[in-house]
């Protein structure tokens, strides 16, 4: 297919070929009638200008890479948390007026694609989104000297929108001990993360503390591998009686590991997720949960972002979470 | 910041100019030694190729826009689709050399700004997921001349290839299945009606009742939970007697086994739950959701495919996918 020139354009339309460039450069400085004509031109000519051309005169990007280190495909295909902080950072960064380009870094060779991508400077910043570990990226984004930030704390240095990971589990594990439960279990998220970490020294700070003993499953923050480290907390200790997930996902994969193995939800065992996504008001029973600010705390993070390419510092942001109770405790 | 120019890469590495263009522009005729010397030298002076300038050569932006239009009420569902349909599209790009451009258009003026792109030549093809019936966004892409593939037929009648899965067959599986299961009043929960999908379920659903001689019961919600509860509810009403239901996406299927819950009816003893999709969570619902199996990533593997095609000037048809019947516990 040949594309139609600015020249055609222009005699289609009978007007100069400035008139044409700048109503297609999107300039103020032209009669709404001229307008009309060219583009009416521009519909029925097909006509595409040469965005390469017009960045090669300007230089300037106002692309920003939204980069979501995640685990290799299927892992965690259907989580919730990808919807929710692409959606939310690119409606907010979209807003502002900056082109979103959607990485994934989920290999060896998609992680060497994206570090040549911004060592050529194509993208003006960049908003990281840690779904797994570890990982080397972050530490070699940051040394190219980019803005950026990260959804959840990250390598040392680079500026982040979290929410209290350790205050969450706290308040997790204490509702449990509160309810009068005595040997509480905890199944925890990738130990490589930093919020796995966080939300597991929450847990066990908030035992240590009333004297009891810890009972730790180490699961990925899927379904499966809460249903995995639920059967293997029952092996280990078969008189627990609560347990406390470091996700909703995996709460849910124990739940329904708690069903098969006649164990009754709250009587016998209770739960408590973290995240309160909406999945949680619908298990059986509703699950008790930590809710974290995801939306929120992904809209902080791309304001954090539009802050730092104005060249305001990229102080940390850390948002609060708070239980909610329903039916599992 | 003045940038360093290809010269300064080519004396620090003490190499030529054309050596370093090479490198920069993955040429392989190059010794791995060369190579490392340029790569070096690009690093510690912070070289930049000029993308830009080389697209102007080759007419090409190896870019794609993958452009999510979806009505603004449904922005904040977390329904499995777009994720999945996302990572999987992008992760097929990729592996073609692509670059994978989101876009979101859920309001006018993100359409406007969409469109500009697209018609910006910032991109080498479009594929576009809408979501309703209302969206002018098909049409207008096809009045651009842009490359452009479209997940699941349009709503509306424009020329733009796309790849769906058998809404109608799948949705005639589901009910069948519950007529052999020897159930008599089969209900449904149809999708949003301005939503291809919601429709073909909808009317699959209707054509093996009316094939059976047996009534319509029918309740609307909108692919969520919350309207799948608050539609099982409404069927409650309506026909205490209904013993099964077809549900036309598994998000309100999960709602509904909630509202039977609530209503201390059993599944599937006293009312029998199919799902449709057979996302993640159809597990794990109590009890384990029979569903239809929608290929997800399959479709969007077909979807990459048929832009890959497009965009080096051959023909696209149509792909509809084939659904399957996943039995579990609640039908």
């Amino acid at each position: 297919m040949r594309r139609p020139t600015l020249e055609a354009v222009a005699a289609r339309a009978g007007v100069s070929k400035s008139s044409v460039s700048r109503v297609v450069n999107g300039e103020t400085s032209v009669t709404p009638a001229i307008r009309d004509q060219v583009l009416r031109a521009v519909r029925e000519l097909g006509y595409v200008p040469n965005g390469a051309a017009r960045s090669l005169a300007t230089q300037s990007t106002d692309t920003v890479a939204v980069i979501v280190s995640d685990p290799p495909q299927g892992v965690v295909s259907d989580d919730p948390m990808f919807s929710t902080v692409v959606r939310t950072v690119s409606r907010v960064l979209e807003d502002a007026g900056k082109q979103v380009t959607l990485m994934l870094a989920g290999s060896k060779e998609s992680r060497a694609r994206i570090e040549r991508f911004i060592a050529a400077g194509h993208a003006a910043g960049l908003l990281l989104v840690p779904m797994h570990g570890p990982d080397p990226l972050p530490g070699a984004l940051a040394r190219m000297g980019v803005p950026m930030v990260s959804f959840g704390r990250t390598a040392p240095g680079v500026a982040y929108a979290d929410n209290d990971n350790v205050g969450g589990a706290s308040l997790a594990a204490g509702h449990l001990l509160s309810r009068g439960r005595r040997r509480v279990a905890t199944i925890t998220g990738p130990l490589d993360m930093i919020p796995s970490q966080d939300r597991l020294a929450g847990y066990r700070e908030t035992l240590r503390e009333s004297g009891r003993r810890s009972n730790v499953a180490i699961g990925d923050f899927t379904r499966v591998s809460g249903a995995q480290g639920m059967r293997q907390l029952l092996e280990d200790d078969p008189a627990l009686d609560a347990v406390f997930a470091a996700n909703d996902l995996m709460a849910i994969g124990a739940l329904h590991a708690l069903r098969e193995a006649g164990r009754r939800v709250p009587d016998d065992v209770a739960v408590v997720g973290f995240d309160d996504i909406e999945a949680a008001m619908y298990t059986a029973p509703p699950l008790t949960t930590v809710r974290s600010p995801m939306g929120d705390q992904a809209a902080a993070a791309a304001r954090l972002l539009l802050g730092l390419l104005d060249g305001e510092p990229g102080e940390p942001v850390i948002m609060q979470n708070e239980l909610v109770v329903r039916e599992s405790t | 910041m003045r940038r360093p120019t290809l010269e300064a890469v080519a004396a620090r590495a003490g190499v030529s100019r054309a050596t370093v263009s090479r490198v920069v522009n993955g040429g392989t005729t190059v010794t791995a030694e060369l190579r490392d010397a340029v790569m070096r030298a690009v690093e510690e002076m912070g070289y930049v190729p000029n993308l830009a300038a080389r697209s102007l050569v080759t007419q090409r932006t190896d870019s794609i826009a993958l452009v999510v239009s979806e009505p603004p009420t449904r922005v904040f569902s977390d329904d499995p689709m777009f994720s999945t349909v996302i990572r999987s599209a992008s992760a097929e790009l990729e592996a073609a050399d692509k670059q994978v451009l989101l876009m979101l258009a859920g309001t006018p003026t993100s359409h406007a700004r969409v469109e500009r792109y697209l018609t910006g030549g910032h991109v080498d093809g479009v594929m576009l997921i809408s979501m309703h019936g209302a969206d002018p966004l098909p049409a207008a892409i096809t009045r651009m001349r842009v490359p452009a593939v479209s997940y699941g037929r349009p709503a509306v009648n424009v020329n733009l290839p796309y790849v769906d899965d058998d809404n109608v067959g799948g949705a005639e599986t589901a009910v069948r299945h519950l007529l052999e299961r020897g159930r008599r009043r089969i209900a449904t929960i149809a999708g949003p009606p301005d939503m291809i999908a919601g429709q073909d379920r909808l009317a699959g659903y209707r054509s093996v009742l009316h094939g059976s001689d047996r009534r319509s019961i029918v309740a609307i919600g909108d692919f969520t939970r919350e309207s799948g509860a608050v539609a099982m509810r409404q069927l409650l009403e309506d026909d205490p007697a209904l013993d099964a239901v077809f549900v036309a996406n598994d998000l309100m299927a999960i709602g509904a086994l909630q509202a039977l819950r609530q209503a201390g009816r059993r599944v599937p003893d006293d009312v029998a739950v199919v799902g449709f999709d057979d996302i993640e969570a159809a597990r794990y619902t109590e009890p384990p959701l029979t569903t239809v199996r929608q290929p997800f990533r399959e479709q969007a593997a077909a979807m990459v495919r048929l832009l890959l095609r497009l965009l080096e000037g051959g023909e696209a048809d149509p792909v509809v996918l084939p659904t399957e019947l996943v039995v579990r516990e609640s039908a």
